[in-house]
């Protein structure tokens, strides 16, 4: 899946900025989890959020919800699902939401 | 936006997209394993590029609060009735259910008329004639006997995928022990099949062609003059899951058929002004404009 953020220069977010990003959903999920619980799976790039993290569909929701919540209307969540279908989501790793966060509120 | 209390409960709510034109459809997913999850993977995001799309997860399901009792039809209803007040949705207003969801948006049709513009009804169970027994049955045996095959296969080459079903299964067996759904599902009073006749609002019933209650969309569509029934080759119960852009596209063009019927309807037959914002407004279903 590519990333489709509001640029025009064509540059996806940088490094530290897509770092900045994975700490900042790593946060959500604890929250949403429990930090001991992220703690003890480890939150990387390519961990996959159903997969790896074992996000029920449920808390998938939630974590949209607060990123959603987080960023406001600098990313447009439901637009960037709309076009996903169920393999899609359930496929999604940290990394690509990080991505899709990073490239999403850049100014 | 998540936490909203209604008749007495505490609800897991989302809205997504903004209010419009195109109005706002309140979606209800399934009994027990389902919640507002497989409307947000499926339909929820693409039609909240065109409407404002309400998901909540029923009482006991999901993040809503799980009280011990209130399990009923009557009490679904209630809580709808209740979320419906307190979110003011803009019109036209539609309900989709998924199975059991769709018994809940008909109750609420068949007791509250007029109050929404149309209800999609996909893959509907009607309390007729043992259903309660039934329903109450399969939920009791099933958990055990699901519980038991996961519990089989746990060895540690699963651990991981079994891990995430034990979890669900447990949390379903906890709702069946802790609170009155299988009483209150036993009991539920029999659909009335003489009142279907009466419903007037435009209804879409989706069936996957192999689905074991194929049968009550045939009922639905011989009861109700105005329900169209579509069947959904290839699909069963899981219609939803299964074939989530075929349910997609089948609910868009009913809607847009709606749309231009409303168009039609407003038009100068009935009322001489022109209209006041729908020429400036793109069409929200895609369909072809009204003459």
């Amino acid at each position: 899946m590519s990333w489709a953020g509001p640029h025009t220069d064509g540059s996806g977010p940088t490094p530290a900025e897509l770092n900045q990003a994975t700490a900042e959903i790593a946060a959500l999920l604890g929250e949403l989890l429990g930090e001991d619980v992220v703690m003890a799976i480890g939150v990387e790039p390519e961990s996959s959020l159903v997969a790896d993290i074992e996000l029920e569909s449920i808390e998938f929701v939630a974590l949209a919800e607060m990123i959603s919540e987080r960023y406001g209307e600098e990313v447009d969540f439901v637009a960037w699902m709309a076009d996903m279908d169920i393999d899609d989501i359930t496929g999604l790793t940290v990394g690509a939401l990080a991505a899709f966060v990073a490239g999403g509120r850049r100014p | 936006m998540a936490n909203m209390v209604a008749n007495g409960v505490r609800f897991n709510v989302q809205r997504l997209g903004s209010p419009g034109p195109a109005g706002t459809i309140v979606c209800l997913h399934g009994l027990l394993l389902d919640n507002l999850s497989s409307f947000y993977y499926t339909l929820a995001n693409p039609l909240a590029k065109e409407m404002e799309v309400v998901l909540y997860d029923q009482r006991g399901h999901g993040r809503s609060e799980r009280p011990p009792n209130g399990y009923g039809i009557d009490d679904a209803v209630g809580d709808l009735v209740a979320l419906l007040d307190a979110l003011a949705p803009e019109p036209p207003l539609y309900l989709c259910g998924n199975s059991y969801g769709s018994l809940v948006a008909l109750e609420h049709e068949l007791r509250f008329p007029g109050r929404v513009d149309g209800l999609i009804l996909i893959e509907a169970h009607l309390v007729l004639p043992t259903w309660g027994e039934q329903m109450a049955e399969t939920i009791d045996l099933g958990l055990w006997t699901v519980n038991e095959l996961a519990a089989a296969d746990d060895d540690r080459g699963r651990v991981r995928a079994d891990r995430k079903l034990q979890r669900q299964m447990a949390d379903a067996r906890e709702m069946v022990a802790t609170t009155s759904l299988v009483h209150d599902l036993r009991f539920a009073p029999l659909t009335s099949l003489a009142s279907l006749e009466e419903v007037e609002c435009p209804v879409l019933a989706l069936y996957g062609e192999r689905s074991d209650v194929a049968h009550v969309g045939r009922l639905l569509a011989e009861s109700m003059p105005t329900c169209e029934l579509r069947v959904v080759a290839d699909s069963g119960h899981s219609l939803l899951m299964e074939s989530p852009a075929r349910v997609l596209s089948e609910l868009r063009s009913w809607l847009a058929e709606l749309a231009d019927q409303r168009r039609t309807c407003d038009g100068p037959l009935l009322d001489r002004r022109p209209p006041a914002r729908r020429p400036h407004q793109p069409d929200p279903v895609g369909g072809p404009a009204a003459p």
